[in-house]
């Protein structure tokens, strides 16, 4: 085998090895985009189960309403039916005290549909960020193959040279 | 009264809201596949770097290895060059120096690397290596530089340590003078002036300065030396044994050459002591050597005056001109010109006519012991034989004994000279060959069976006795070689064999001419008479178609013939003149 078919097979070898490298960078790159694109699906069901929640936990509110609402029919109608003056003295104070309880109920109601979906949105955010991150992560990969293959390119020739010229 | 109120009785059920969803995408199991994708990316990236950077390092320091070879080698290669070249064009800053052109090498080697790292990595090492070969190859240079600035001081100083070894003379005052300036710094007065070479050569670096003592004691020491070798070599070349006894005292005594070590003395001393009895030796073997040679050039003389007076015997026993007087023989005997028996042989012949029959064993004996005589005993002994033996008449004829001289004396200068050498060689060689032409064996003798012995085989037996004489005659003689002596014989051989003649000496030339073969029914060979001889006597002197030697020679040969003739008539009852012999064949 001559000189200069060893050198044919360095080169070869060297391109090789920075396809190889240039490929494993851009596999990479395509495992962190897809799990970025996981991220972004995650993030959209967070920022959906955050309004589902809103829904949901709004419309519990408005049955209390109701519901309350009923209660104070039904206690005035008890008062009523006492012949309890329903709006002066205690019968009042007893329905103004549930009114307030009611209204208490309602406000801590809403103060927990605010913190669930805040919570619901953060973690699509944290979804969304992952994602972004993956992608970073696959460009830097990509970037590392390339950096890579040029590094292997380099370091054939340069072992080429120092080899012809000190060998 | 009592009104019935309707009340609703239906209570709304209580609400529940949309859940969170919990689901989570884990981003890290989503991505691990990438992860995954991107660790197995990563190890093989890690693994192929790993295996580059061992296989690269293993790459460029093989390459690098490679290169630090060869740049070593040619490292190497250039610093033995720069070894025989100029100590300053090495060291200095120009393209021909050293680090330049060992920068040039590591420069042609860094191109030639592909990688730009282990080019870069070579230079680097490169550099270290470079600098230690630089610092090495100076080093190397400069103590070269010092050698060569050494050398040439001391080959100056030899110089006037020369000069300052002369005998001192007007002629050379000057000379000395500034020698003895340059050398110790003393003027004429003999005063210490300046510095003294040595103490330059210390304040240059090419001495230690605790060397200066001792480098000035050596060379006054050098100087006396000198001054006793001259003296004694110009006592030797005038033989003056006093100077050289004188010397010896003033070495001995340590007065006159206080710069010599004692030791050193002591030899000189014993190197004059042996040159005087050398030169007393060598005196003495002058004298008995010019003693020598004048007695051998005596000897030689009295031995030329023999010959020469042999020579004019037998000119005149062949020709009876230019007779020996016998008045000059006995002026030159009392004079030791010639010696003794060389003048009694001589005035014997000249005073009696008498013809002494020739013993053939005596004459053959005579002639083989000269021939193997080889020391001075024997050459000695074998010439005080033969003078004997022509002496006391024992049938050794005078030109036998001239031979015999001359052979003995080729054998004495054969030792001293490759000429006489070599015709002593060639004496013996042809002589063997005369042997072989008779078909006898190397010493001369012919196995026969007793009783058997024919005419032919005694005339073939004379005919051998002749040849041999003759060749040792010619062959001794200054106008033959022995090997021109033995081509002339062989021809006179086969005549004398076809002719069946006692004797040798007639050419088929002259045969044929004046005495053609008869070739006719009775088988006779060729007719001699008196007239034949007269006639070919006259026809020789009338023949003006051959030389004047020629003509010599046919009449020798006539005479030789006249004799046969005469001798043969004699043996034959003396026949009538005009009566022929007839030589006939079988």
């Amino acid at each position: 085998m001559g000189l200069e078919a060893l050198l044919i097979m360095n080169a070869v070898g060297t391109a090789v090895t920075a396809v190889g490298q240039i490929q494993a960078g851009n596999d990479a790159k395509a495992a962190h985009d897809y799990n970025a694109q996981v991220q972004d699906r995650n993030a959209e069901a967070e920022r959906i189960n955050a309004e589902r929640v809103e829904f949901i936990e709004t419309a519990q509110v408005e049955k209390f309403r109701k519901n309350y609402k009923d209660f104070a029919d039904a206690q005035r109608m008890a008062f009523s039916h006492n012949n309890v003056v329903a709006t002066s003295g205690s019968a009042l104070a007893v329905q103004l005290e549930s009114a307030q309880e009611a209204e208490t109920e309602i406000a801590s109601n809403i103060y927990n549909i605010k913190l669930g979906k805040q919570a619901r949105e953060e973690a699509a955010l944290n979804s969304e960020l992952e994602g972004k991150l993956q992608r970073m992560y696959g460009k830097a990969a990509q970037r590392a193959g390339q950096i890579q293959a040029g590094s292997s390119l380099m370091s054939g020739a340069m072992n080429a040279y120092k080899i012809g010229k000190f060998a | 009264m009592k009104v019935p109120v309707y009340n609703s009785q239906t209570q709304m059920a209580t609400p529940q809201g949309a859940s969170r969803l919990t689901t989570q995408a884990s981003p890290g199991a989503l991505s691990q596949d990438s992860r995954a994708l991107a660790s197995f990316g990563e190890e093989l990236a890690n693994q192929s770097m790993d295996l580059y950077s061992r296989m690269l390092t293993e790459k460029r320091q093989t390459e690098l290895n490679e290169a630090e070879v060869m740049f070593a080698t040619q490292l190497a290669d250039l610093e033995l060059q720069t070894q025989t070249e100029s100590p300053s064009v090495v060291m200095g800053k120009g393209p021909k120096s050293f680090k330049s052109r060992a920068q040039l090498l590591v420069s042609k080697l860094a191109i030639g690397l592909d990688d730009g790292v282990v080019s870069k990595r070579f230079k680097n090492r490169s550099l270290a290596t470079l600098t230690n070969a630089s610092i090495t190859i100076n080093k190397e240079a400069r103590r070269r530089q010092i050698g060569a600035a050494f050398n040439s001081e001391m080959k100056k100083v030899r110089q006037a340590q020369d000069v300052l070894s002369r005998p001192a003379s007007p002629e050379y005052a000057a000379q000395q003078a500034d020698a003895r300036l340059y050398l110790f710094g003393i003027d004429g007065a003999g005063q210490k002036s300046s510095a003294s070479v040595f103490e330059n050569m210390a304040a240059r670096g090419l001495i230690g300065p605790d060397k200066v003592f001792e480098y000035e004691s050596g060379t006054k020491a050098n100087i006396q030396e000198n001054t006793v070798r001259t003296m004694l070599l110009n006592a030797k070349q005038t033989g003056n044994t006093t100077v050289i006894d004188q010397l010896v005292n003033n070495l001995l005594d340590g007065k006159a050459f206080p710069d010599i070590a004692p030791g050193k003395s002591i030899t000189l001393a014993n190197q004059a002591l042996t040159t005087s009895v050398a030169m007393q030796n060598e005196a003495e073997s002058q004298d008995r050597a010019s003693s020598a040679a004048a007695q051998k050039e005596e000897t030689q003389r009295v031995k030329q005056n023999d010959r020469e007076l042999l020579a004019q015997l037998i000119d005149f026993q062949d020709t009876g001109n230019n007779k020996p007087k016998l008045d000059d023989i006995s002026d030159a005997l009392r004079d030791g010109d010639i010696n003794t028996s060389i003048a009694k042989i001589v005035s014997d012949a000249l005073t009696d006519d008498s013809d002494i029959p020739v013993d053939r064993a005596a004459t053959f004996g005579i002639l083989n012991r000269a021939r193997a005589a080889e020391t001075e005993e024997e050459i000695t002994a074998v010439r005080n034989a033969a003078l004997q033996l022509v002496e006391n008449n024992k049938g050794v004829k005078v030109s036998t004994l001239s031979s015999v001289l001359q052979i003995l004396d080729t054998a004495g200068a054969a030792r001293t000279s490759s000429a006489a050498a070599k015709e002593l060689r060639d004496l013996r060689q042809y002589d063997k060959l005369i042997n072989t032409r008779f078909a006898r064996d190397e010493e001369g003798f012919q196995f026969t069976i007793a009783g058997q012995t024919t005419p032919e085989d005694a005339a073939k037996d004379q005919r051998f006795f002749d040849a041999k004489v003759k060749y040792y005659e010619l062959a001794t003689s200054p106008n033959f070689t022995p090997k021109e002596a033995f081509e002339l014989l062989r021809d006179q051989i086969t005549e004398g064999e076809e002719r069946e003649l006692p004797f040798v000496g007639l050419t088929s030339r002259f045969m044929d001419t004046y005495f053609p073969l008869i070739d006719s029914p009775g088988n006779i060979n060729f007719v001699l008479t008196q007239p034949a001889m007269a006639e070919a006597q006259a026809a020789i002197n009338a023949n003006d178609d051959i030389s004047q030697f020629e003509k010599a020679a046919d009449m020798e040969q006539l005479i030789l013939l006249r004799k046969f003739y005469e001798r043969t008539r004699r043996e034959t009852a003396a026949p009538g003149p005009g009566n022929s012999i007839e030589n006939s064949g079988t």
